[in-house]
């Protein structure tokens, strides 16, 4: 029975930068592509068509990104976590769960990307709590993606929440 | 006996469309070069541009068989005028498309399509693809006298230079 | 690199599913339920999703590039698609050269699967770098 997650070394790890992603930069082509498909089988809006802007939920880090570099010293690289937080690399437990669980995404927009623009995805580790629950005691994690461009304007704030017991 | 007619002749060269492509983005290459090589990665030099530098090239340059029309085109026109109505699968649509009368003959097959190349694509090209009529030509076969008609996909670059020619054969009898 | 009639290139090899064509349909936009749904292309009679015919066509290009490198140059190449790519199959593209004169070089090409049944077959024709 764990009497908790929240070790010394987890709660110390919130707010770290774990890793950056670099885009390459965005091309009038990824833009008309990606309308293309989320608005199948209907036509796009024009201004998708002519890239004068790309959609908010746009992934410049589509088919990988140009350079990636983890951020933590302890990182062997041995594994590349680049949708999440490489916890092994920041010392924590290992754990033992039954299940993990998407428990949502949150996202706030700030500048919109364009043509030419070169995306930095910085990664770091949110807060972590827990809870007693139906399946015992669970663990609620989160991660911060944050996304800047070329200016250092920020593009998008995403925090990924997940549950695992 | 032929089933050349003077009509058909004549219309050797005709271009009955055109279609336009959008400029070519380092972007779209590196992604056909990362799909057609998936899993293992693909050369270097299709996303490097340090690489690509080294090569004769001089630069990126897209694969010989990457599709710069794919999703969508920037412009396509018809050039045929006075088509007559006819479905793909009438031996005769080809020359009824450009408003001729065909040789009536009854069975057809696909010859075969071959591909020569010529400059190579880069980032920044605007690709145009011509379709057009090409040579006919018959010959006796075990099937009787056997027509071959050929179409033609050629994509030129914005300098007018040969990137890519396509010829398909029909063969009917 | 010296080339000699009869000489096998080095092939290129694929597992080839959904992995490899789901890819391919991203960039090519050949989204055709016969190669996205195993009930269409059962339908289509070939017992379930097959690959893309443009794929087997790329994968004789990348074994011919890889060949040759950046510098070599394919001048023409030719293929029917007589069998289809199904689902699991390991894809391998062949070349052996049939003629040789001075730096153009003529080959039979072809993709085979696993048990050696040729599913493209053609011929090309390539100009070796200097």
């Amino acid at each position: 029975m764990t009497e908790s997650y929240l070790t010394e070394v987890v709660l110390q790890a919130a707010g770290r930068e774990c890793s950056r992603a670099t885009s390459y930069p965005i091309e009038a082509s990824d833009i008309r592509k990606w309308a293309l498909a989320s608005y199948w089988p209907e036509q796009p809006p024009q201004h998708f068509i002519d890239a004068e802007v790309a959609p908010e939920d746009f992934d410049p880090f589509a088919w990988g990104p140009a350079h990636y570099e983890s951020l933590l010293p302890d990182d062997d690289g041995s594994v590349i976590v680049r949708h999440g937080i490489n916890e092994r690399a920041l010392g924590f437990p290992d754990w033992k769960f039954r299940a993990g669980l998407n428990g949502g995404m949150n996202c706030t927009y700030g500048m919109r990307m364009h043509v030419g623009d070169v995306i930095t995805d910085t990664k770091s580790c949110g807060e972590y709590t827990e809870r007693q629950g139906r399946n015992g005691l669970m663990l609620i994690t989160q991660s911060i993606s944050t996304w800047t461009n070329q200016n250092g304007e920020v593009v998008k704030r995403t925090i990924n929440s997940g549950i695992r017991f | 006996m032929s089933n050349i007619s003077e009509a058909m002749k004549a219309a050797v060269g005709t271009v009955t469309a055109r279609t336009t492509s959008y400029p070519i983005s380092e972007s779209d290459i590196r992604k056909w070069a990362l799909a057609v090589y998936w899993p293992d990665k693909p050369p270097a030099y299709f996303i490097d541009s340090a690489e690509a530098a080294k090569t004769v090239h001089g630069g990126i340059v897209a694969p010989e068989d990457f599709n710069p029309f794919a999703w969508i085109s920037a412009g396509h026109e018809s050039l045929i005028k006075n088509s007559l109505r006819a479905g793909t699968n009438d031996p005769d649509s080809t020359e009824k498309s450009l408003g001729i009368e065909g040789p009536g003959l009854t069975f057809m097959l696909n010859g075969g399509l071959v591909c020569e190349y010529g400059v190579r694509m880069r980032a920044g090209d605007v690709i145009t693809s011509e379709s057009s009529v090409g040579e006919y030509s018959e010959r006796e076969g075990r099937l009787g006298l056997m027509l071959f008609s050929r179409s033609i996909s050629t994509w030129t670059n914005q300098k007018g230079e040969m990137v890519k020619r396509t010829t398909g054969t029909l063969i009917r009898y | 690199m010296t080339v000699n009639v009869g000489d096998a290139i080095p092939t290129f090899t694929r597992a080839t599913g959904f992995a490899n064509w789901n890819r391919y349909a991203a960039v090519n936009d050949e989204f055709v339920p016969i190669h996205m749904d195993d009930e269409a292309g059962a339908a289509a009679g070939n017992g379930g999703a097959f690959g893309m015919g443009n794929l087997q066509w790329a994968y004789l290009h990348n074994m011919l590039r890889d060949w040759m490198g950046p510098n070599g140059e394919i001048l023409s190449i030719e293929v029917q698609f007589r069998s289809p790519n199904v689902k699991g199959q390991t894809v391998t593209a062949h070349g052996v050269v049939t003629a040789v004169e001075g730096d153009v070089v003529t080959l039979d090409v072809w993709t085979e699967q696993q048990e050696g049944t040729k599913l493209a077959p053609g011929s090309a024709k390539v100009r070796l770098a200097k």
